[in-house]
């Protein structure tokens, strides 16, 4: 199995382009933090009310609703591994929240990816309603903005590939 | 405090929703994800908001600086203009004021900001800045609508690979700043202090 969290780092050694290889290898420090945010983000040694396998699942949600197949498939190895329930495996899916909670947290999810500028006070105000502590919230919120970040490396990067090949 | 919820490049204020960690109380972890920031002796209410979460902060903090202030490839203004044009998409004000203020201290450039902000993701630019603020709006949206013909056009505008990987790389951490700023809290007028 393909480890989750050097994605990034082995990039540049994976480029068929010389000149992207040299890019990627001067900016090496960038994408072992890229990598390292990734870790710390779905599988953090505190991970509070949300627990690995959900934040898992919310990744590879993000990573489909960016059209980053290649991510969606780094995170759905990783969660292979974490026995999820089914609940837990239809948030990967795409389906909407088993109960309150979790619709209060796949509405922030979905909003916060698709469409960030709807995202409003009340999405914040349903989290801490529904039991999210301030620490779940910012951490949900990390998990959201780093996925989307790195959807958009690995798709960039992608991009100067095939452009300077 | 009066919300502010159009674009400007006035200097702005930012409030959380939730409340921020209080330095005197925050845990060895918070500490130490907190001293990654670059400024120990005024730290903002957003990083003490985002101390709530030391584990992600800590990588971050020294991501976001090497992205934005890294040396050689893609010049410091160009990368600011990278952050406003996804700040635009995402209609993170905040963000926008701060990168939008910079962009124009590095190049006495005004009036690409007022075009930016009066007309948006369809703003008319000159030629240059027109393909890198395209690019960075088009991998902004969800999902990534960047394509290879506007990475191509990137390329012809004489772009190296390292320049257009820093392109990509600017305008990424503001679709990551954007999304903790603008759903975290709200810009809001400067209060006197």
């Amino acid at each position: 199995m393909s480890n989750p969290f050097s994605t990034f780092g082995s990039l540049s050694a994976q480029s068929r382009s010389g000149e992207v290889q040299a890019a990627l290898a001067e900016r090496a420090k960038i994408m072992q933090l890229c990598d390292a945010s990734g870790q710390a983000v779905v599988t953090p040694a505190a991970c509070g009310n949300l627990p690995h396998a959900q934040r898992c699942a919310i990744a590879i949600r993000i990573a489909r609703a960016n059209g980053s197949e290649e991510l969606a498939t780094t995170y759905a190895t990783l969660f292979a591994t974490m026995q999820p329930t089914p609940e837990v495996a239809a948030i990967a899916d795409g389906a909407g929240g088993a109960d309150a909670r979790g619709a209060a947290i796949l509405s922030y999810v979905d909003t916060v990816t698709l469409t960030p500028a709807k995202a409003s006070r009340a999405h914040i105000d349903a989290l801490l309603g529904a039991g999210l502590t301030d620490s779940d919230v910012v951490s949900l919120a990390e998990l959201v903005a780093c996925i989307n970040f790195q959807a958009r490396v690995l798709a960039g990067v992608r991009l100067v590939e095939e452009t300077f090949a | 405090m009066k919300p502010v919820t159009r674009f400007t490049t006035d200097t702005l204020d930012w409030e959380p929703y939730i409340t921020p960690v209080d330095y005197d109380t925050a845990t060895p972890a918070q500490r130490e994800a907190l001293q990654e920031t670059p400024s120990h002796r005024k730290i903002s209410k957003y990083t003490l908001t985002l101390a709530h979460d030391p584990e992600s902060l800590k990588y971050r903090s020294p991501l976001f600086n090497l992205i934005m202030y890294g040396k050689d490839g893609l010049p410091r203004a160009e990368r600011e203009l990278a952050a406003v044009a996804t700040s635009v998409v995402n209609h993170c004000i905040y963000c926008g004021s701060v990168h939008a203020a910079r962009y124009i201290e590095l190049t006495r450039r005004p009036e690409v900001m007022d075009t930016i902000f009066a007309d948006g993701t369809k703003a008319e630019i000159d030629e240059y800045s027109q393909g890198l603020f395209d690019f960075a709006v088009a991998l902004s949206k969800t999902p990534v609508a960047a394509t290879q013909a506007d990475m191509n056009h990137v390329r012809d505008l004489g772009f190296t690979a390292l320049q257009a990987l820093d392109l990509v790389l600017a305008s990424a951490i503001f679709g990551w700043a954007n999304r903790l700023m603008h759903t975290l809290g709200q810009a809001v007028e400067p209060t006197e202090s």
